[in-house]
C-alpha cells in the first residue's frame, strides 16, 4: 500500500536518525548547562522465567536487597530496575504460585547488569496476591492490565477498541470509527466509571462521562481495569470501577512510528520520540508523542422500515483528532522528578440518529493540560507528590437541526489537582495514605444561571495491606482501605471502605472484597439549561453502592504437557442505590431521578497456550443481571446486555507472521421498562489481522493488515447509530531498536 | 440471547462452551403481536375494544373492555425517535403517527402487524384523523403542515401537504370538514398567541378558513351532536387557566371560551348525551355538560383514583379518557416512574361516577379511545 512508498525504510531510519541526533543535542545541552558530570546509576534488567517451560512469568515482584522496591516483570516477564548504588546485591523474583532462589549480582556505575531468574511452579514462597494487573489478561478477576505490547499488537487506535476486548466491559460507540467512545463495567452508567489517564480524570465535567475514543494509544503505556467499588481509594466516580490509563515515561522508548489507512478514508500518523542521558548521578529524560486521526463517512446502513427502508450513505460522521504528549523527566538514585504536557484537538460531526440525520452538527473540543509529579524513596518509605492543571474546551453546534432550534453549546472546564500520598514498607505489612485536593471550574451556557461554577473536592485515604506465607503452603493477603471525600456538591463528607482478602495455595487463589462507593450527580443532572422537553433536578441524591462483594477464583498458569492453561471466575453484587436515570414525564418532558437497581452476574476468563503460546486463546464472559427494584419499573435496565464477551485466537507462525481473530458477542438489549417488545438483537462481530514483522539491524517493523467487522453485520448498539460494515487497516509500525 | 448457528466462529464456539460451564442463563423474549383469535370481537356482552398508545413501549396497546386481561400489543421499533401519542382507527385498520421519527404506520388489526410506512421528509407526525376509507390527514409539528395519505397506495412519501397554524396538535373530522388544531408554539415551544383550528379541504389540500380557538396551546377536539367543535385550550403547565373554545362550524366563528377547565385540559371526548369528558395531567378527568353548558364533575371533583387509600388523598392525573360502549368512563394514569407508580386504566361508573376497577396497562399511556372495531 502507499504507506510503503511513502515510508521506505532507509529514509525512515534517516529521519529518525536526524531527529535522535537533534534531541542528543538538546539533552547534551542541558545536561551542560546544568554543569553536571556524566555519572550512570547501576541499572539492573533481566527476566524471570518458568523453569519447566522457560514461559515467561509476568508480574513477578523484583526485590533487591537493601532497596524498598515496587517493579513487577511485564508481560514478557522482564523488568527493569533503575537508581540502585553500585556494590553486590541479591536479586530475587516472587509470585503467587511459584518460588525460586535469588540471584546474586554485581551492580557499577555505568553499567547495565543483566539477571535471569528462574521459577519452580511449586505450592512454596509465593508472592503477594493483589488486585493489581500483572499481565495481559488478570491477576484477580477484578482487575486487568493490557500492556503496551497487547495494545499495539492489537492495532486499537483509541482505549476505546482497547478495551471492548476486556471481560466485564462494554463500549458503546454512536457509530463509525470515530465516534465518541463511553465504556460501562458491570453493567453501569458510563459516569460511574471513573476514567484518569496519568491521575487526571478526563470524564466531562458537564456529563461525567469520559470519552475513550479521545485517548490515542500512541501514548499509552498500559491501561489498567478495576471493577467494582473503588471509592475507598479513587474517591467519587468510581463506583463501578475504575481505568487508569498510564502513558509512557519520559525514559520508556527512543523513537516509534505509526502509519495506518483504511476504510471510510481512515488515515493515522503517531510519532513517538524520546532519549536519556546520564551526568552527575543525574538521569535526564525525555519523551514526545504525537498522533493524527482522520476519518472519513458514508459508510453504508440500512434505512429503518420506520423511514421507508433501502439503505443509505453515513453523512456527517467524519472526525478528525489531533494529540501529543510531551514529558521531561529527572532521576537520581532516590528520586524522580516528572513534567508531563499533554493537548488534544477533536473536530467531528455530529450526524445524530439515522432517522433524522443532520447535515450540519457539529463536536469541536480541546484539552490542555499539564502535570509535575516527584516520587522521593528513603529506606522503606516512598514519597509521592503530585500537582496537576487540566482545560477542557467542549462545544456543540447544529445551525440547521433537522427538528428543533438551532443551538450552540459550549462548556469550559478547568481542573487542577494536588496530592501528597505515603507508602511504607516493613516485612509483611505495606501501609500507604495520602491528601488529595480538587477543584473544577466549568463554565458555560449549557448550565442554569443558579449552577455553582466551582466544585472542590478535598480527600483522605488510607490502604494498609498485610501478606503472610504459612510453612503449610497458604499464602494470605488482607488489604484494608477507606477514604473520606468532602464534595461540594454533597452536603456532608462520605466515608468509602474497601476490604479485600486472597487465600492461595499453589496454583489456585480465592479472593473475596467488600466496599462502598459513590457517585454524586453530574452538573448536567442537577443544573442543566432548562430547554425545550428537559428539565434538570437540583435535588439529586448521590448514587451509592453500600455492598459491593465479589468473590472469586484464579488459577494461574499452569502446564499440562504442550499446553498452558490459566483463568479466573467471579461473582459480584453491587446494587445501586440512586442510580440516576433520565426518564420523561407525562408532558415528554426528560428529567433526571434517583432509582434503585439491582446489579449482579459473573465473570470469567480462560486463556489457553499450546506450543510454547504459538497458538494462544483467550476467552471471556460476562453475565451482568443489572434490573430496575421497585414495583413500576422493572426488568433489565435498557440498553444493558446481560451476556456479552470475547473470544481471541493468535496464532504465530513461522517467518514471524502472526494470525489473530477475535469474535466479540453483545447480547440482546431491551428498550422499554419492563417489557420485552422492541429489544435490540443480539449481535456479534468477527475481526482478524494478519502481521508480519521485519527485523534491521536498526528498527523492528511490523506491518499488519485487519479486517474488521469481517462478516459484514449489520448491527446496531443503541437504535438509529448504527455501525459501518465490514473495514480494513494497513498499518507500519516501526520502532528503534534503542526502544 | 442467541448464538447464529450460521455464523460460524471458532471464538462464539468457545465462548458459548464458556457460557455453558458457568451457567449463563439465556435472557428469554416473548413474540409480540400475537392476536386472540376473536380478539377484534370485544366479548359477548362488550364489544367495545380500547386502544391506546404506550409511550414506554412504543406500542399501541388494545384491551378488550369486557375483559380486560385480553389484550394485544403491537411495537413500532426501537429507535429513540418513535414518540407515538395518538391513533385513528377505521374498520380493522389503525394509523399510527410516530413522533419524531416523522412517519406513520398504518396497522392492521387483524394481524397486529404494521402493514406500511408514510413518511414525512423531516420533522415529526402528530395528529391523525381519518377522512374517508381510504384517506388519512397527519400533522406535522416541525414544520407547521397537514399531509395526506392515501392508505391503498403501498406506502412512501407524504407529499400532499398544505401549510397550517404552528405546531399542528390534532385533526378532527366532522361530515367530510377536515379541522387541523394547532397550538401556536414557536420552536422552542413557547405560546405565540392562542390556539389556531385551520379548516382545510382534503381534496385539493388547501386552506379554507381559519378559527381562534379562544385560549392558549389547544391540545385535542371533539364534535357535539349539532356538530359544534369543542377544544381544550392547555393554558400554561401550573397555571389553572385552562378554558374550553366552542366554535360553531354554522356560523363559523368562536361561540364561546369557557374558563374554570383546570389545570392542563388535553384530550376531550363527548358522548351522545352531550357530556364532554376531559382529561387533566393534573387533576385527573373532570365532566361537562355541553347541553347546560355546566360542570358535571369539576376539576375540583373530578374523577378521582386518588394516589393513596388515605383520605383525602389527591387524585391522579390523567392522560386521556374514553365513554364505554358498556356505559362506563375510561380514563388512563400515565403514571409516575420517578414516584413509583404504576400506569393504569381506571373505569368509572357512567352514573356515579365512582371508581370501581382499575387495569394495569403499560407505562405511558395516551390516546385513549374505545370502539366497536367494524370487520
Amino acid at each position: 500500500m502507499g504507506i510503503f512508498v511513502s515510508v521506505p525504510r532507509d529514509r525512515l531510519r534517516d529521519t529518525q536518525a536526524t531527529a535522535r541526533a537533534v534531541f542528543r543535542v538538546c539533552v547534551l545541552l542541558c545536561v551542560l548547562a546544568t554543569g553536571a558530570r556524566a555519572q550512570f546509576p547501576p541499572e539492573l534488567r533481566g527476566r524471570v522465567t518458568d523453569g519447566a517451560t522457560g514461559a515467561p512469568i509476568a508480574g513477578a515482584e523484583i526485590s533487591v536487597t537493601g532497596f524498598a522496591l515496587h517493579v513487577v516483570t511485564s508481560g514478557d516477564g522482564t523488568f527493569v530496575v533503575r537508581g540502585l548504588t553500585p556494590g553486590d546485591a541479591t536479586v530475587g523474583a516472587r509470585r503467587l504460585g511459584y518460588t525460586g532462589r535469588p540471584v546474586d549480582v554485581t551492580l557499577a556505575n555505568g553499567r547495565v547488569t543483566v539477571a535471569t531468574i528462574s521459577l519452580r511452579a511449586v505450592p512454596q514462597e509465593l508472592a503477594r496476591v493483589a488486585t493489581r494487573a500483572d499481565r495481559d489478561g488478570s491477576v484477580a478477576a477484578n482487575a486487568s492490565r493490557v500492556s503496551r505490547e497487547a495494545i499495539i499488537a492489537s492495532g486499537a487506535p483509541s482505549v476505546a477498541e482497547v478495551l471492548e476486548r476486556e471481560p466485564g466491559v462494554v463500549v458503546t460507540r454512536r457509530g463509525g470509527p470515530g465516534s465518541p467512545a463511553t465504556i460501562s463495567l458491570r453493567g453501569s452508567e458510563s459516569n460511574q466509571v471513573l476514567v484518569l489517564v496519568d491521575g487526571v480524570p478526563i470524564n466531562d465535567a458537564l456529563s461525567g462521562v469520559a470519552d475513550l475514543s479521545s485517548i490515542s494509544t500512541s501514548a499509552v503505556d498500559c491501561v489498567t481495569i478495576l471493577r467494582g467499588a473503588q471509592s475507598a481509594r479513587y474517591g467519587p466516580q468510581a463506583l463501578a470501577g475504575v481505568v487508569l490509563v498510564e502513558t509512557r515515561k519520559p525514559d520508556q522508548g527512543s523513537a516509534e512510528l505509526t502509519q495506518s489507512v483504511g476504510s471510510w478514508g481512515e488515515q493515522r500518523s503517531a510519532l513517538s520520540l524520546g532519549d536519556a542521558g546520564v551526568a552527575g548521578g543525574l538521569r535526564l529524560s525525555a519523551h514526545a508523542d504525537a498522533d493524527q486521526r482522520r476519518v472519513g463517512s458514508q459508510f453504508v446502513y440500512d434505512v429503518p422500515i420506520t423511514r421507508g427502508g433501502g439503505i443509505a450513505f453515513r453523512d456527517n460522521d467524519d472526525s478528525r483528532l489531533r494529540q501529543a504528549v510531551a514529558q521531561v523527566g529527572l532521576s537520581s538514585t532516590d528520586a524522580d522528578l516528572t513534567l508531563r504536557t499533554d493537548w488534544l484537538d477533536v473536530d467531528r460531526g455530529m450526524p445524530g440518529s439515522i432517522v433524522q440525520p443532520s447535515a450540519s452538527g457539529r463536536q469541536l473540543q480541546d484539552r490542555e493540560g499539564a502535570a509535575l509529579s516527584a516520587r522521593f524513596t528513603r529506606s522503606e518509605w516512598r514519597i509521592a507528590a503530585d500537582v496537576q492543571a487540566q482545560r477542557q474546551t467542549a462545544q456543540y453546534n447544529d445551525p440547521s437541526p433537522p427538528f428543533g432550534a438551532a443551538f450552540e453549546t459550549r462548556v469550559r472546564a478547568t481542573t487542577i489537582l494536588g496530592g501528597l500520598s505515603v507508602e511504607r514498607s516493613v516485612g509483611a505489612w505495606n501501609t500507604s495514605g495520602g491528601i488529595e485536593r480538587r477543584q473544577i471550574s466549568a463554565t458555560g451556557n449549557a448550565l442554569r444561571a443558579d449552577a455553582d461554577p466551582t466544585q472542590s473536592l478535598v480527600s483522605a485515604w488510607t490502604d494498609e495491606t498485610w501478606t503472610h506465607s504459612s510453612e503449610s503452603g497458604f499464602q494470605f493477603e488482607l488489604t484494608a482501605a477507606g477514604r473520606v471525600d468532602a464534595h461540594s456538591l454533597l452536603p456532608a463528607a462520605v466515608f468509602s471502605p474497601r476490604v479485600q482478602a486472597t487465600v492461595g495455595r499453589g496454583p489456585a487463589s480465592l479472593f473475596a472484597s467488600w466496599g462502598k462507593a459513590f457517585a454524586p450527580p453530574s452538573l448536567a443532572d442537577l443544573f442543566f439549561q432548562e430547554g425545550v422537553q428537559t428539565q434538570s433536578n437540583p435535588s439529586l441524591a448521590p448514587e451509592r453502592v453500600n455492598n459491593d462483594v465479589t468473590a472469586g477464583v484464579r488459577v494461574s498458569r499452569q502446564a499440562f504437557g504442550p499446553a498452558a492453561l490459566s483463568g479466573d471466575i467471579s461473582a459480584f453484587r453491587a446494587d445501586v442505590q440512586g442510580m440516576i436515570l433520565w426518564f420523561p414525564d407525562f408532558r415528554f418532558v426528560w428529567r433526571p431521578d434517583n432509582f434503585n437497581v439491582t446489579r449482579r452476574g459473573i465473570e470469567a476468563q480462560v486463556t489457553a497456550g499450546l506450543l510454547d503460546d504459538a497458538l494462544q486463546l483467550r476467552t471471556n464472559a460476562t453475565y451482568a443481571r443489572v434490573e430496575y427494584a421497585g414495583p413500576v419499573l422493572g426488568g433489565q435496565v435498557i440498553y444493558r446486555p446481560r451476556v456479552s464477551g470475547s473470544s481471541t485466537m493468535t496464532a504465530r507462525l513461522p517467518g514471524l507472521v502472526t494470525l489473530d481473530a477475535t469474535w466479540r458477542e453483545t447480547g440482546e438489549r431491551t428498550t422499554n421498562i419492563g417489557s420485552v417488545l422492541n429489544t435490540i438483537p443480539a449481535f456479534g462481530m468477527l475481526d482478524g489481522a494478519v502481521s508480519r514483522r521485519f527485523t534491521t539491524r536498526g528498527a523492528v517493523i511490523d506491518v499488519r493488515i485487519g479486517v474488521a467487522n469481517a462478516l459484514d453485520t449489520h448491527a446496531v448498539m443503541l437504535p438509529d447509530y448504527p455501525f459501518p460494515g465490514r473495514g480494513w487497516t494497513v498499518s507500519l509500525h516501526v520502532l528503534s531498536r534503542d526502544g | 440471547m442467541s448464538f447464529a448457528s450460521s455464523r460460524i466462529a471458532l471464538g462464539c464456539v468457545t465462548l458459548a462452551a464458556l457460557l455453558a460451564a458457568v451457567g449463563c442463563g439465556s435472557d428469554s423474549t416473548t413474540t409480540p403481536g400475537t392476536t386472540v383469535r376473536g380478539f377484534l370481537d370485544g366479548t359477548a356482552s362488550d364489544a367495545g375494544i380500547a386502544s391506546m398508545l404506550s409511550s414506554n413501549n412504543k406500542s399501541l396497546v388494545l384491551v378488550q373492555t369486557g375483559a380486560p386481561s385480553v389484550r394485544t400489543e403491537v411495537p413500532f421499533g426501537a429507535s429513540t425517535t418513535i414518540t407515538p401519542t395518538g391513533v385513528a382507527i377505521r374498520g380493522t385498520t389503525a394509523a399510527v403517527p410516530l413522533g419524531n421519527a416523522a412517519s406513520v404506520a398504518i396497522v392492521d388489526l387483524t394481524q397486529s402487524a404494521v402493514q406500511k410506512y408514510f413518511t414525512f421528509a423531516s420533522g415529526n407526525a402528530t395528529g391523525i384523523a381519518w377522512v374517508d376509507d381510504s384517506t388519512v390527514i397527519v400533522c406535522n409539528q416541525g414544520h407547521a403542515i397537514a399531509g395526506r395519505i392515501r392508505t391503498n397506495r403501498a406506502g412512501g412519501a407524504i407529499t400532499d401537504t398544505v401549510k397550517v397554524a404552528l405546531f399542528p396538535t390534532g385533526v378532527v373530522v366532522n361530515n367530510g370538514r377536515v379541522f387541523i388544531i394547532s397550538s401556536n408554539l414557536d420552536a422552542n415551544f413557547t405560546s405565540v398567541g392562542n390556539g389556531v383550528v385551520t379548516e382545510i379541504n382534503p381534496n385539493t389540500m388547501a386552506v379554507i378558513r381559519t378559527f381562534s380557538t379562544g385560549g392558549v396551546d389547544p391540545q385535542s377536539g371533539a364534535f357535539d351532536a349539532a356538530g359544534k367543535l369543542y377544544v381544550t385550550n392547555s393554558g400554561n403547565f401550573g397555571a389553572f387557566d385552562g378554558t374550553l373554545g366552542i366554535i360553531n362550524l354554522a356560523t363559523n366563528a368562536l361561540e364561546q371560551t369557557v374558563t374554570g377547565f383546570g389545570d392542563f385540559p388535553g384530550d376531550i371526548t363527548i358522548d351522545a348525551q352531550g357530556r364532554a369528558l376531559v382529561s387533566s395531567f393534573s387533576t385527573g378527568s373532570f365532566i361537562w355538560n355541553t347541553v347546560t353548558k355546566t360542570f358535571i364533575r369539576s376539576p375540583t371533583n373530578a374523577l378521582c383514583a386518588p394516589t393513596t387509600a388515605a383520605a383525602g388523598a389527591p387524585c391522579r392525573g390523567s392522560s386521556g379518557g374514553a365513554f364505554g360502549l358498556n356505559g362506563k368512563i375510561y380514563t388512563t394514569f400515565f403514571g409516575s416512574a420517578s414516584k413509583n407508580q404504576p400506569a393504569y386504566m381506571f373505569v368509572f361508573d357512567g352514573t356515579t361516577y365512582a371508581l370501581t376497577d382499575s387495569i394495569n396497562v403499560p407505562i405511558g399511556p395516551s390516546g385513549l379511545s374505545i370502539q366497536k372495531i367494524t370487520k
